[in-house]
């Protein structure tokens, strides 16, 4: 074979790397976000993201036409960030309340995933919904050579990662709201004496954090199929993203980014070289998070504090 | 008859389930429990003792067998499966499964009783090994980094082990290898689930001697000030890896019990849920109690085998077709919901950690009481009632 074609085929992978390294890093925002202020290892965030999926791909089954994004959008975001929000209020609040240690959070984090995930699996098995679509117009807006394809796909991705992303940095850096969630953060009793209503920036975290899996799992279930599983499949790329990136917003994105694309080169190499298949691909994200917890667990990028040092 | 038989068989697998849920429940609460490590890699440590025990049974097997048969016996047992393998191991093939079925009309119980004996002990010596290795990001990372570390571990042990034919035939898995007493049928299944028994009481009572001892009260110095242990003169790595390595080889030793009864070895079974299934028996019976730790895993292996149609069929209940299709599902329901009210009202769990009730212990408690009731009685009768706890926590 011409070697152009490796050539596409490289550009391609880059691309594809950079849509599934935009859904990483777009998935581990709402953790890193729920992290940062509630100090939760948020197992149950996949499961915003599978339900969220779940209303989309049945939302945009039932309509049709224009009108069918904006509801799709409006369907994910309210169905996720309302799960979000029940999950706090009737786990992991009542648990913060009683003086949960950081570990006794994770593991009722578990819980609440396994239950919010089985009940979905009931029910599906049930109604025979166990591989579903967001059926969203799809299209291939340009390609180079017939073989890298850049598609309405991976604009979504990156569009709504690099959005949310620098919002999220945004609203954490420069408004009075990020402000009350960094001091939620690190002294929710001090907090609360500077006159800070931390219930309600507690609130919003959770919201805020539901909706943005709510797009996540939207643009996941229109990139592709998804199942009652498919978000606790993604939950260690979600933490390997917001890990290495130090719990911040730029770091997750970047690192998702950093995972997407490894896994992308490294497979294609791999498979044209040695003709090794992808299902190894997801072992390589799984070996940097262990590396990065080893030897670098506050994190490989530390923007932000950078930003807020500079403003200081 | 046939109904004495299927609910003969349901109680063998419940004890069986039980058996060995409660010897890896044992284990992860000497690490969790105990030393404070949240070993969520658990199902790591359980699949490399089925591993071990499958590969290694179907292994020399096979080969007694290839002694023993005449070339045209072999094949007419295979049959059409056949026993030709390429890249991968042959235990994998169709013909190897139905050599291994046919394998105790061969092999005396006495000899497969010593192999199951010879793979239980190395699969322990392996799990032994793996805890050392879990022992290096276990000093390095904080509890909740540590506990998703360990879960990353299991996860890419469970891809690496479900996509290769090494060595467990990938996502097919191994099957088909017999237990000690497969010759009997039901009954051997029954034996079985006795010898299953037997062991959890052994290991129990190790693990509550272990526990009990200066080594046990060393883990919990460590889990509850690390800095004091390590004035004390207790070498803080040291106890740490120790606990690890004995989890680790208890819970290797669970995997072999339960993978002989299924005759099966596959990596799909080793999932985090499996992990979460020995964190819930532990939390719900309690941490740091050895007799909680048993009755969670009773508690889990009972919800495992009854939510099932087939199983509520044997006792006599028949459920709608739906609600059968469904109710597999709902057991993690049920699971979460339990831990989530534990966590809540009874974070201690159903049996609380004991205090220390070492013989100094008692004396210096029996020595407090004594004084204080001479002291009430001295005082006319206007007795102080905080005679309790006083030394307690020696």
């Amino acid at each position: 074979m011409p070697v152009s074609v490796y050539l596409y085929g490289l550009l391609g992978s880059f691309f594809d790397g950079l849509q599934i390294g935009a859904i990483y890093g777009l998935m581990g925002l709402g953790l890193t976000l729920i992290f940062r202020v509630t100090k939760i290892a948020n197992f149950a965030y996949a499961e915003y993201v599978t339900y969220a999926g779940y209303a989309a791909a049945l939302v945009a089954a039932a309509l049709g036409g224009p009108a069918a994004v904006v509801a799709t959008l409006l369907a994910a975001v309210a169905v996720a960030a309302a799960v979000a929000l029940a999950s706090d209020e009737l786990a992991f609040k009542p648990l913060w309340h009683r003086g949960a240690t950081s570990l006794t959070l994770l593991v009722a984090s578990m819980a609440v995933g396994f239950v919010l995930r089985y009940s979905l699996l009931t029910v599906a098995a049930a109604r025979n919904l166990l591989e579903l679509r967001v059926e969203l117009p799809r299209a291939v807006l340009f390609t180079v050579g017939g073989i890298a394809n850049f598609t309405t796909v991976h604009l979504a991705a990156l569009a709504a990662a690099a959005l949310i992303t620098g919002g999220l940095h945004w609203m954490f850096t420069r408004t009075k709201m990020g402000k009350a969630m960094r001091a939620t953060a690190s002294n929710p009793t001090l907090a609360r004496i500077t006159g800070i209503d931390i219930y309600a920036v507690r609130r919003l975290t959770w919201l805020l954090a539901g909706g943005i899996a709510g797009i996540a799992g939207l643009v996941y279930a229109y990139h592709t199929y998804i199942n009652p599983e498919s978000g606790w499949l993604m939950l260690l790329w979600m933490f390997a993203a917001a890990i290495m990136g130090g719990f911040t917003f730029l770091g997750t994105l970047l690192s998702g980014f950093i995972l997407g694309l490894t896994e992308a080169f490294v497979g294609y190499i791999l498979s044209i070289t040695l003709g090794v298949g992808t299902e190894y691909n997801i072992v390589i994200a799984l070996v940097a998070l262990a590396f990065v917890m080893l030897f670098r667990p506050e994190g490989l990028i530390r923007l932000e504090s950078y930003a807020l040092r500079r403003r200081a | 008859m046939a109904e004495v038989a299927a609910l003969s068989g349901l109680l063998a697998q419940i004890a069986v389930l039980f058996s060995a849920y409660a010897v890896i429940a044992l284990s992860f609460n000497i690490e969790f429990g105990f030393t404070g490590i949240p070993n969520f890699g658990k199902a790591l440590f359980v699949a490399l003792g089925s591993y071990a025990a499958g590969s290694i049974t179907a292994t020399v097997l096979l080969n007694q067998l290839r002694g023993m048969l005449s070339e045209q016996q072999l094949q007419q047992i295979a049959g059409l499966g056949g026993l030709e393998a390429e890249g991968m191991p042959v235990y994998c093939t169709g013909g190897a499964r139905n050599l291994l079925g046919a394998a105790p009309q061969y092999i005396g119980m006495g000899e497969l009783m010593l192999l199951f004996a010879a793979t239980a002990v190395i699969a322990m010596i392996l799990g032994g090994l793996m805890g050392v290795l879990a022992s290096y990001p276990a000093l390095r990372l904080r509890e909740d980094y540590l506990a998703i570390t360990l879960l990353a571990f299991s996860e890419i042990f469970r891809y690496i082990t479900y996509n290769s034919p090494w060595p467990v035939c990938g996502n097919a898995g191994l099957s088909g290898f017999p237990h000690p007493f497969t010759a009997l049928g039901l009954r051997g299944d029954v034996a079985y689930a006795m010898l299953m028994l037997v062991i959890l009481v052994g290991v129990y009572l190790l693990v509550d001697r272990l526990t009990n001892s200066p080594w046990g009260r060393a883990l919990k110095a460590v889990r509850d000030d690390e800095l004091a242990a390590e004035v004390y003169g207790y070498d803080i790595a040291r106890v740490r890896m120790q606990s690890l390595i004995i989890g680790s080889a208890l819970a290797a030793l669970g995997g072999v019990m339960v993978s002989f009864y299924s005759g099966s070895a596959a990596a799909a079974n080793y999932d985090p849920k499996l992990t979460f299934d020995i964190i819930t028996a532990v939390i719900v019976g309690g941490t740091a109690n050895n007799v909680g730790a048993v009755f969670g895993a009773f508690v889990i292996a009972l919800l495992s085998v009854m939510l099932n149609p087939s199983a509520l069929n044997i006792i006599g209940i028949t459920l709608p077709e739906a609600v059968a299709r469904a109710l597999p599902f709902t057991k993690y329901v049920i699971i979460g919901v339990i831990i989530l009210l534990v966590l809540m009202y009874r974070p201690q769990g159903v049996f609380p950690e004991q205090p220390l009730n070492t013989p100094v212990v008692r004396k210096a408690r029996e020595y407090v009481e004594r004084a204080l009731h001479r002291l009430a009685s001295a005082a006319g009768g206007a007795a102080p009632r905080a005679a309790e706890g006083e030394g307690g926590q020696g």
